[in-house]
């Protein structure tokens, strides 16, 4: 059907570059995400894609066909909002049809039928005649992504839909989300500052900060191998040392950092900054043994998260027990430890 | 073979394809519909006010140079005529008026005293309409300033209603007002009638600077009023309760933290009521005359002797100065918050007092609200009164005059009352939709929003006799196009005049509301399908129908009040009920004849009454 190509997006607002030389590629039916703190430029990208605003420099290819100068209402895009952007003044029922007004519904039914259908789809069969503001927050939130696809886009594209949610709506509806996305195989392109949720639904995602793609990867990849100190401390929680690598006669490297050392899997020679995520650290002996004094820790339920000191640095251990705050000894492989790129 | 299918075939063949190419313009029109009517907006703007107003300016300053005959004459100039006569001498001049300038001191009987002595110097023109509008100013401080503190500081049955009352006067036509202090303060006007009864005799209150400047202040107090009331309302009371907790006496919590709160309001709206008084043209010229003459109104007098050349100078440096300080207005106004406070001072209860302060406060607002009864109240009451013949002669015949058909009469009410209203229903069908469109692009416009609001400003700016000469001299006398003549008759002109007028009333009202719609609704719409257009139609028009309802008032009042230019642009046989009504009040030879004036004036404030009722009801937005 559509894939969506980004290539060398720039939109500057006066001095700043608030996207900056953007380049992906989203498959056909693919489920991509743009994930990075509030301000790196995901939405302005979403909005490129939308045709809310018009690139400075780069193009956007719907299908591999350029959509530069097509406005919004002929790219055939559905958008939800994070705001859900529901027409007050029409009904539920109103709303998911508005779409149909300008398009006709897929599948030569009518537009009543295309609109039961929607609400069936997303689970609020009987909610058609009622006002918007009858609805819960997710309800609301349901009925906007029923009418961003009631005309059958060839692109569904979200931003920070679940924002405003509470967590425990957030997780099902993500569930939802997911689903009907899997289930009508459309090319989706979702906007988060939420990494957990990113990794969770996405099929693919890319990283963004201060205007540009860090990584672009499987949640996997993107977690388990960041590009960049950015991506590294971002994604997940993460334990980023800087220190000097001197490379070790066998294989790998001692990094020094202050007073202490240990060893890493890969060869690295000066400067460098070390990833090691907390769950690949813990308590006792054997491999990089670091002595730490335990502060605090926080109980997850299922785990603990326990702040310790290093030497003056903050080390962040997941661990199933809790150890007593004072002197103890955190020890990790030197495969888990991961060298950072520049 | 099939010969039945060819042709059939073939017309639907044509009939598709015809139906493609109707789909198309339909989208296209669809697409390009707000785009369009921008552009017809525009147009228009350009046709009916910047064209003519630009004619204004080019025979102002053509080659008999009329800008630099009023520039360098004393009559117009006054004393300030040196500075372009003879720049060169005004130092001299200047030290010797200095030098017969002179301090003395003395006593008055209980006090010393010191006096500035001086020699007088003549004002010119310019210099009294500034000395006017300057006094008009003060006394518009004077008599709206108590009444922002007892709107703002006290809690009284009717607060609310009277609040809202203050913003009648933009809708009050000025004409009427006239009427109304005719009844008052006329020869035989109701404040005459009490002195005469009590024995005291009557008072020549009429054609005096101190009506004038009264009729301004009846007009512009409330603007003083409504604007300190506002920003008395938006003082934050945990900034008071900080001072206080920090050592301030309450005087001096008001002084360090509420005043400097105040004090951009006062001077936005003594700044503005500067600018309406020095253009104020009705009641200068029906309460003041030709001996009270401000620019204003010489304008008027030189352009119904045909004396063009002059009223262009006149129109043109009066537009200089209205301008410049209208842009001094919206740069001031742009520095203020607009935004409100969640935790305002406490009100007062008016109602209830202790002690000995707080009842000499209550009786101080009392004294003021009899003020207040007297200019506000009285003028309209009056005029009322005295369409209906006033008590000693109760009468009906000034009604009837008002119903029946006029065989005698060269101003027949009838024909006022049918214009008017024809001419307000055209006037709003052309100023709403140029009002909704600019309203649009001014919420939405992104970078060219400032200029829509310089564009759109400029005819609020611009005084009404001046754009009425300027259309008078352009598309009534007709122009050139190519080889075509253009030449409209009165009534389309005024209709377009009344609509240049109005429609900024509605972008006030309608911009503010869809600035406030959430971008996101209309860029959901546009997502699925509709355009620009078809998205304000579909979701923020609906959204914002009372912001569209009240500015559709205010057009509709503005229209039915204009005086300034349709007097220009109003003939023997086309004339509204303003124009009928300087024509009552001030054509006759024998003075005033109020009981006509004064019935119409009544039909008159019935309707704006009216539209201030939508306005208020359906929350008119109108920020000065």
């Amino acid at each position: 059907m559509t894939s969506v190509d980004l290539d060398g997006l720039v939109r500057e607002f006066g001095p700043t570059r608030a996207v900056d030389d953007v380049s992906v590629s989203v498959a056909d039916g693919e489920f991509f995400t743009l994930v990075g703190p509030s301000g790196c430029g995901k939405t302005t990208t979403l909005r490129l894609v939308a045709g809310f605003e018009q690139p400075d420099a780069g193009d956007v290819r719907f299908g591999g066909e350029s959509v530069a100068g097509v406005p919004p209402e002929d790219r055939d895009v559905g958008i939800v909002f994070q705001s859900y952007a529901l027409f007050p003044h029409m009904t539920v029922g109103e709303n998911v049809a508005y779409g149909l007004r300008f398009r006709d519904p897929p599948g030569g039914v009518s537009t009543e039928e295309r609109v039961t259908e929607l609400l069936e789809l997303v689970d609020l069969p009987d909610a058609q005649d009622r006002d918007p503001s009858e609805l819960s927050g997710g309800q609301q939130q349901r009925v906007a992504l029923a009418r961003a696809l009631a005309p059958g886009p060839s692109v569904l594209l979200l931003d920070e839909p679940m924002s405003a949610l509470d967590a425990r709506l957030r997780e099902r509806l993500r569930g939802t989300v997911k689903e009907i996305q899997r289930e009508l195989a459309i090319t989706t392109v979702y906007v988060t500052h939420d990494q957990e949720e990113a990794l969770s639904i996405s099929d693919r995602v890319a990283v963004m900060n201060s205007g540009r793609v860090e990584q672009v990867g499987t949640p996997e990849e993107v977690y388990r191998e960041p590009a960049s100190r950015f991506v590294a401390e971002f994604v997940g929680d993460n334990n980023v040392l800087d220190g000097t690598a001197s490379p070790l006669e066998t294989k790998g490297s001692s990094v020094s950092v202050g007073p202490a050392a240990f060893e890493v899997g890969e060869s690295a020679t000066g400067t460098v900054a070390v990833g090691i995520r907390p769950e690949a650290l813990s308590f006792g002996s054997g491999g990089n043994e670091l002595d730490v004094v335990v502060e605090r820790a926080e109980f997850l339920g299922d785990a603990y998260k326990v702040y310790c000191d290093w030497h003056g640095t903050q080390l962040l251990v997941k661990t199933t027990d809790a150890p007593d705050p004072g002197p103890a000894t955190v020890r990790f492989p030197p495969e888990a430890a991961d060298v950072l790129p520049d | 073979m099939d010969r039945g299918v060819g042709p059939s075939g073939r017309d639907e063949l044509v009939a598709g394809s015809r139906r493609v190419a109707t789909d198309r313009l339909v989208r296209a029109l669809d697409r390009f519909a707000l785009p369009l009517a921008g552009a017809g907006t525009l147009a228009v703007l350009l046709a009916v006010f910047y064209y003519p107003v630009g004619t204004v300016f080019v025979e102002a300053l053509g080659p008999e140079n009329p800008v630099w005959t009023i520039l360098t004459s004393e009559f117009y100039m006054g004393a300030a005529h040196g500075v372009f006569a003879h720049p060169l001498r005004v130092p001299g001049d200047v030290a010797a008026w200095l030098a017969e300038a002179g301090i003395a001191a003395g006593w008055t009987g209980w006090l010393p005293e010191l006096y500035v002595t001086h020699p007088g110097f003549r004002k010119g023109l310019f210099g009294f309409t500034a000395y006017q509008a300057a006094l008009s100013t003060f006394a518009s401080v004077a008599l709206g300033l108590p009444g922002a503190y007892v709107l703002a500081r006290f809690e009284f049955p009717g607060r609310r209603t009277l609040q809202s009352l203050t913003i009648l006067p933009f809708v009050l036509p000025s004409i009427m007002v006239v009427v109304g202090f005719v009844a008052t303060f006329g020869q035989f006007g109701t404040v005459n009638d009490l002195l005469a009864g009590v024995g005291l005799g009557r008072v020549q209150f009429l054609y005096t600077l101190e009506i004038v400047v009264l009729a301004h202040a009846f007009y512009n107090a409330p603007l003083v009023t409504r604007m300190v009331a506002t920003a008395w309302e938006n003082v934050d009371a945990s900034a008071v309760e900080t001072a206080r907790s920090l050592g301030a006496d309450p005087l001096r919590a008001f002084r360090d933290v509420v005043a400097p709160q105040l004090l951009p309001a006062l001077a936005a709206s003594a700044l503005l009521a500067f600018v309406f008084t020095f253009m104020s043209f009705p009641i200068v010229l029906a309460l003041g005359g030709l001996q009270l003459a401000t620019v204003e109104v010489w304008l008027f007098a030189r352009i119904q002797a045909l004396d063009y050349g002059a009223a262009a100078a006149l129109a043109t440096l009066e537009t200089v100065i209205s301008l410049a300080l209208t842009y001094a207005y919206l740069r001031y106004e742009g520095r203020q918050s607009a935004e409100g406070t969640a935790n305002p001072l406490d009100r007062h209860r008016l109602f209830d007092a202790a002690g000995l302060r707080e009842w000499l406060v209550r009786s101080g607002i009392a004294a003021y609200g009899v003020l207040v009864a007297v200019v506000f109240v009285a003028p309209l009451a009056s005029m009322v009164l005295a369409s209906l013949g006033g008590l000693e002669d109760p009468t009906l015949r000034w009604w009837r005059f008002l119903a029946e058909r006029q065989a005698d009469s060269r101003t027949e009410p009838a024909t006022a009352v049918w214009y008017s209203v024809v001419f307000g229903v055209a006037a709003l069908a052309v100023a709403l939709p140029m009002g909704v469109v600019v309203g649009a692009f001014s919420a939405r416009g992104g970078r060219g929003r400032k200029l829509v609001d310089a564009v759109l400003m400029a005819p609020i700016a611009v005084s009404g006799i001046v754009v009425g000469f300027g259309l008078y001299r352009s598309l009534v006398f007709g122009v050139d196009l190519g080889s075509y003549r253009i030449s409209l008759v009165g009534p389309v002109v005024v209709v377009f005049a009344h609509a240049v007028a109005g429609y900024p009333f509605v972008v006030r009202n309608v911009a503010p509301m869809l600035s406030a719609v959430d971008n996101r609704l209309v860029e959901s719409a546009r997502a699925l399908g509709a355009s620009r257009g078809r998205a304000l139609w579909d979701v923020e028009l609906p959204l914002v129908w009372p912001g569209v309802l009240a500015g559709a008032a205010f057009a509709f009042a503005i229209s039915i009040g204009e005086f300034d230019s349709t007097v220009i642009l109003a003939d023997q046989n086309v004339y509204t009920m303003p124009v009928a009504l300087k024509r009552y009040l001030v054509d006759r030879a024998a003075g005033p004849s109020t009981g006509p004036a004064a019935a119409m004036g009544t039909v008159l404030l019935a309707v704006t009454a009216a539209s201030f009722v939508v306005i208020d009801r359906v929350g008119g937005r109108y920020r000065p």
